[in-house]
């Protein structure tokens, strides 16, 4: 089952929550303030997205969701990003393989590379025969 | 493609947000639609055409490109 679209409000509120984790599992916080922190900032999204759905109503959540130029919106962001996710892992395939000379990352990145770019083949096939 | 939607809500007195309501969109898709920075989906157009009791195309100015 294919997630719903999320609106732009609930993806930031994710994006907040995982920068927050991020942080707070930094090396440079003492494990056991991490051990401390970390349910508080992983329980954060959750209970954001209450606050959300209660501070807006879920007919206009629904409607932000399937709304057409939202969802044109969210379509070229990711076909923007998809596009220099491709350019940083050449970028770092490069660096990793000619500079520091590490073959294995090198090698992890261009499977990665590769990976991502037969499964949106794949998928993009089965999209153009379901369409 | 240019649009009367502007022109028509005021004269008929509706909100924005009203007129997002008749056509179950949010109300930045109207507003990107009224100021030319979006261009509705035929679907849309025709919810919008049918909500002011319009064709499309009293709405909706084609404008044909300009081929090289």
């Amino acid at each position: 089952m294919i997630r719903r679209k999320s609106t732009l409000f609930e993806q930031g509120l994710n994006c907040i929550v995982m920068l927050v984790v991020g942080i707070v599992t930094a090396p440079v916080f003492p494990y056991p303030l991490q051990h401390r922190l970390l349910p508080f900032a992983i329980l954060g999204l959750p209970l954001v997205c209450l606050a959300d759905s209660w501070y807006r109503s879920k007919e206009n959540i629904k409607r932000a969701q399937k709304d057409e130029r939202n969802q044109m919106i969210l379509d070229k962001a990711v076909w923007y990003c998809y596009q220099v996710e491709d350019w940083i892992l050449i970028g770092l395939i490069a660096v990793f393989g000619v500079c520091f000379e590490q073959y294995e990352l090198s090698q992890l990145l261009l499977w990665i590379l590769v990976g991502r770019s037969v499964l949106t083949f794949c998928v993009r096939w089965w999209l153009s025969r379901k369409y | 493609m240019t649009n009367r939607i502007a022109q028509l809500r005021k004269v008929r007195k509706i909100s924005q947000a009203e007129l997002a309501d008749g056509v179950d969109v949010t109300r930045q898709t109207i507003i990107s639609l009224e100021s030319g920075r979006y261009n509705a989906s035929l679907l849309l157009a025709h919810k919008i055409a049918k909500y002011f009791g319009l064709t499309i195309e009293e709405v909706f100015l084609f404008e044909e490109e300009e081929t090289p």
